[in-house]
């Protein structure tokens, strides 16, 4: 693992875990992208691919000579790269063992229309990539909905279960006797007690459910009107004010609901992928369900509460009442996922115990991207003009240039913009491989000529 | 050959041509350098040379694909060089060493290349590239990553913002007694094993007492407490002696060595009763668990988990004794490397004890690794893009794209890459246009430079006199002009300190790589003088037959006088960042790489925020 120790740092060991299992397919003749891309998935760690051989030799430049033999040497495991010449006609290709397929720079428009058309559930998703001169795109086609399990969002915004307090939270917050504290007392309380008790007091004169701008004020009304007029000054105080917001946050988990909804449709009508991988997270998402169902639809609490300023001894009593609240809650979400599906959680082929801790700890970054329609090689269909530019070149369907010099930048060949997009499809398979961090839904179109990039949906 | 033609393709006959005689400088064989190096062969640029002082190490080759498994401990330039030989059409020159170094690297040497891609992985080496393009005038293609994040940046010396001219940010300090009596998180703890306890252990040079006096001064001890401040001076002492088990190699004596860092120390601590009037008060190491240590060697543990305290102590008195034998055949100087498992784990152990002793939460040997090494997260995926930005844009700037040329160095782009594919803002990459030098850039604004070369034979003779003579002659200097060695502040001369105008250069230790500083003290009727110049001085034996010594072509303009106040005071700020910066002392937590991240983050936003609008206009929704 000590070779994959700074990329572990992104998505973990359960994530390297999933890529070293990967099995990818690609379709694409020898050309330079196609060389990028899996030259880029090998070192991250997958080793089995199928390469189905579109035939065109690429005039671009290559640096291996022989691909295979090339990228033995850049993962741990020998790379297992399948080659076969790719029959257009072949219908019955066994498409669902594949984890991701990528297709590159395909000319055969019939057949990948037909393919990205097809509505049977076990197929996985698709990454086209095109590049010429110094545009390329990616466009990635679900046929069903992708589930992101760790989104890793940049700001978390922290939750201190206000909402629905349980009986060591409110007893601990009922152990301080604001009125017989001293100021200086006062002052070492950590801002969620302040809060807590705040609520408290507005709850007692009678209003249910205080805006963000009236809590501000209410905070003001009872700390400084009501328990320390010296108090104003203090950092606990202070940090109060600045989170006071979070007293009455009520979290929404739209997109844990969507997800959780949309895998039990699919559970029922069991059109959907089957892998260890799929089959794993449907029935964690499905035992998520239930949990939310037997919990009021709570969230499980996050156990890791922010700093505060505060005496350390009560902010540590603070911290272990959260910690020891998640730990029960596991404890509950594990039986369920027991009880439901028994077989799997016998199962020894994964450390499921660990895999339910990540699944439950990360539960408020589930995403779920559902799949869309094709419309590529509708006339309407692509607007952006670059974008159905490189349609219309990819599949020579005539060209009429915006200008001379985008004419120019398109008969080009640039390696520069195979390594971009080589790099930018193998980071989407990984993270379609992973479940971790948000796919581009659905394309991406890159402009060398100016260094710009837009995503959109078609 | 079919490459030959495409490449023509690419940029024209004529611009090819320019391309094939192109001198390319890559500073970095690592994730981007290989990357970098890739994609400028395969662009056919005609000489590529490469410059990496460090070997080849098993955790690079997730991402650096020139190199094998076979390859470790091997010099990164040469290795990366061997391995594209077969796919080369350009003349490449591999350099093992430190871009820094000036004997190896003279000015002059940098002088050769007509572009400079930066592929650094950390700051001070990317300052110095920098100040180098600046002397020189030539274009440097700076560019980073961490993770999913990086960015490329081309400098055009005189016309776009340099390297400096945003501040970066500097490495975090914490109060002493924080580290040494009252952590509070675990990065206290680490810091406290790693930049303190382990070089007092194991680096038989670092003499406490010395230490203490020399750093007395301006110490920020993070307290007032004199009880407290007079406990870590002795705390200090008594870990010479503990030094001395360690250099004796008294293995039976480890115990008193964990007893004393985990008990007694604990116990003093706790004395002192002011500190624990509102904090948690540390609980010694419970001393059964010392005397519990077998002997046997430690079962193999799992670095990803958190351990036991038990198990804590048991390792940490395996890998002491491991470390004590090291000691004699390392000259009892063993330093602190993250890539080096027994010093991972001796600050591992030893900071999570002390974690332990204190509550705060302890952590696995591999995020402790993370935070005492300062690893930047890094993958194949982000090299490769931003390698393919940076190499594309500098065929626009040295305008080899005849097609699309750039009418001002303003015009071209700086692109910033994330993971995040955020629809509402739309942002893949981020492509803010360069801006021009900020006026309060101390390395390209605040100062003119250039580089003044003379013949071995005419420096051997050059007196101070004679040089400051030139100089007035040739920037039309009124009068009285102040003389700078910049290496350390040091005065050569002014209008009442004319000593050293009759020696040589030579005498007054100004060698070949010194920066002489200029400065005009005498304002004219407007309240103007020139602006300082830098000069840095080039012994060479390449000037033109019948020249011993050239000075840059410059204009210097005209400024209005700083008071010797302000420029005092400014001095002072940049003094007190350039010792941030720089002193090695326990509280400085010392990086790996830059974070360059701040700021990108800001520029996005601040870029999302202009471009929201225009770019939602972007988004066609057709579902
Ligand atoms: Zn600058």
């Amino acid at each position: 693992m000590e070779r994959y120790d700074r990329q572990l740092r992104l998505w973990g060991s359960h994530g390297q875990k999933w890529i070293n299992k990967a099995n990818i397919c690609i379709v694409a003749s020898q050309c330079a992208l196609f060389q990028e891309i899996l030259k880029n998935l090998t070192l991250t760690g997958v080793s089995k691919f199928t390469w189905l051989h579109t035939g065109e030799i690429d005039h671009d430049p290559l640096f291996y000579k022989d691909l295979a033999k090339g990228l033995t040497n850049l993962n741990t495991t020998v790379v297992d790269i399948r080659a076969q010449n790719i029959d257009y006609s072949d219908s019955a290709f066994d498409w669902k063992e594949y984890t991701t397929m990528v297709v590159v720079n395909a000319n055969n428009k019939q057949w990948l229309e037909n393919i990205l058309k097809r509505t049977d559930a076990e197929m996985p998703p698709i990454i086209c990539t095109y590049t010429k001169g110094l545009f390329g795109y990616s466009y990635t086609k679900l046929f069903v909905p992708h589930f992101v399990l760790e989104s890793h969002p940049e700001h978390k915004i922290p939750d201190l279960g206000f909402q629905a307090p349980w009986p060591e939270l409110s007893s601990f917050m009922s152990s301080f006797d604001i009125s017989l504290l001293s100021s200086l007392q006062l002052s070492q309380l950590p801002y969620a007690v302040l809060l807590y008790k705040m609520l408290q007091y507005v709850k007692d004169q009678g209003v249910e459910a205080p805006s963000n701008r009236d809590i501000k004020a209410a905070l003001n009304d009872y700390y400084l009107g009501e328990v320390n007029s010296d108090g104003f000054n203090d950092l606990n105080y202070l940090q109060a004010q600045q989170h006071s917001h979070l007293s009455t946050r009520k979290q929404t988990f739209d997109d844990l609901e969507d997800a959780i909804s949309c895998n039990n449709k699919l559970l029922q009508s069991n059109s959907r992928r089957h892998s260890l991988m799929d089959d794993t997270f449907s029935c964690l998402l499905c035992s998520l369900g239930i949990y939310l169902d037997e919990n009021d639809r709570n969230l499980p609490i996050d156990p890791n509460i922010p700093d505060m300023e505060s005496d350390s001894t009560i902010y540590h009593k603070l911290k272990l009442i959260y910690q020891n609240k998640w730990q029960e809650d596991l404890r509950k979400f594990e039986n369920i996922v027991a009880a439901n599906f028994p077989a799997l959680y016998r199962d020894t082929n994964l450390d499921i115990k660990g895999a339910i801790r990540l699944f439950f700890l990360h539960s408020r970054e589930i995403k779920c991207i559902n799949p869309n329609e094709i419309r590529l090689f509708e006339n309407d269909g692509v607007s952006h003009p670059i974008f159905r530019q490189l349609i219309n070149s990819q599949f020579e369907m005539g060209r009429s240039f915006e200008s001379e010099l985008i004419e120019r930048a398109f008969k080009l060949t640039s390696y520069p913009t195979e390594s971009y997009m080589g790099g930018l499809v193998a980071q989407e398979t990984i993270k379609l491989i992973t479940h971790q961090f948000e796919p581009i839904d659905n394309a991406f179109i890159y402009d060398g000529l100016t260094n710009n990039a837009v995503t959109l949906k078609v | 050959m079919a490459r030959q033609s495409n490449i023509v393709r690419i940029v024209g006959n004529d611009s090819y041509e320019k391309l094939r005689s192109t001198k390319c400088l890559l500073v970095g064989a690592g994730g981007i350098g290989s990357e970098l190096l890739k994609d400028l062969i395969l662009m056919e640029f005609g000489e590529i040379h490469i410059v990496d002082l460090d070997t080849i190490d098993l955790s690079n080759l997730n991402r650096q694909f020139l190199f094998r498994q076979r390859d470790i401990k091997q010099p990164k330039s040469t290795t990366a060089v061997k391995a594209v030989q077969h796919f080369n059409n350009s003349k490449l020159v591999p350099y093992q060493g430190n871009i820094m170094d000036s004997t190896q690297f003279p000015l002059h040497w940098f002088g050769q290349f007509d572009v400079i891609f930066n592929a650094l992985d950390n700051l001070a080496a990317r300052r110095y590239v920098n100040k180098m393009s600046q002397f020189l005038s030539t274009p440097l293609l700076e560019s980073g990553t961490a993770g999913f994040d990086g960015y490329i940046q081309p400098i055009i010396p005189g016309k776009t913002e340099c390297f400096d001219c945003t501040k970066k940010e500097t490495p975090k300090t914490f109060p002493v007694c924080t580290i040494r009596s009252t952590p509070s998180q675990p990065i206290h703890c680490i810091v406290w094993a790693k930049n303190f306890l382990f070089n007092q252990l194991f680096n038989a040079e670092t003499n406490p007492n010395l230490n203490e006096e020399d750093e007395e001064e301006n110490k920020d001890w993070g307290t007032t407490d004199l009880d407290e401040i007079n406990r870590i001076r002795q705390e200090t002492n008594e870990l010479q002696e503990l030094q001395n088990i360690v250099v004796s190699q008294q293995e039976n004596r480890i115990h008193e060595i964990i007893e004393k860092l985990f008990v007694h120390d604990i116990n003093k601590l706790l004395l002192i009763e002011n500190l624990w009037k509102t904090r948690t008060e540390p609980t010694p190491l419970d001393i059964t668990n010392i005397q519990n240590v077998s002997d046997e060697p430690s079962k193999k543990l799992n670095l990803s988990e958190i351990w036991t305290i038990n198990d804590q102590v048991q390792q940490l008195v395996h890998v002491t004794k491991k470390l004590m034998k090291r000691m004699p055949k390392e000259q009892n100087h063993i330093e602190f490397d993250k890539d080096d498992q027994d010093t991972l784990e001796f600050v591992a152990t030893t900071a999570n004890i002390r974690s332990h002793i204190f509550n705060i939460p302890i952590k696995s040997v591999f995020d402790i690794k993370q935070i005492a090494g300062n690893i930047i997260p890094a993958i194949a995926t982000t090299n490769a893009i931003v390698a393919g930005l940076s190499s594309l844009i500098s065929l626009r700037v040295l305008n080899l794209l005849k097609y699309a040329p750039i009418k001002s160095p303003t015009d071209l782009n700086m692109a910033f890459t994330a993971k995040a594919s955020n629809l509402s803002t739309n942002r893949y990459l981020s492509n803010p246009k360069l801006a021009p030098s900020s006026c309060n850039c101390p390395v390209c604004s605040k100062v003119v430079r250039g580089v003044v070369s003379v013949s071995s034979t005419k420096y051997a003779s050059l007196t101070l006199q004679n040089l400051v003579d030139l100089i007035k002659d040739k920037y039309e200097y009124t009068d009285e002009i102040s003389v700078l060695d910049t290496k350390n502040q040091r005065l050569l001369a002014d209008f009442d300190f004319d000593d050293l105008l009759n020696k040589t250069l030579n005498d007054i230790n100004l060698t070949d790589g010194t920066v002489i500083m200029f400065t005009d003290e005498d304002e004219d009727e407007n309240g103007l003088c020139h602006k300082p110049l830098e000069l840095y001085l080039d012994i060479t034996e390449t000037l033109p037959t019948g020249l011993d010594i050239r000075l840059p072509e410059l204009e210097i303009p005209l400024v209005k006088a700083i008071t010797s106040e302000e420029a005092t005071a400014e001095e002072e700020e940049e003094l007190s960042v350039e010792k941030n910066l720089t002193e090695e002392n326990i509280i400085v937590l010392d990086e790996e790489e830059p974070s360059t991240k701040k700021r990108k983050i800001e520029l996005e936003d601040e870029q999302a925020a202009k471009k929201t609008k225009s770019e939602v206009e972007d988004v066609i929704e057709l579902d």
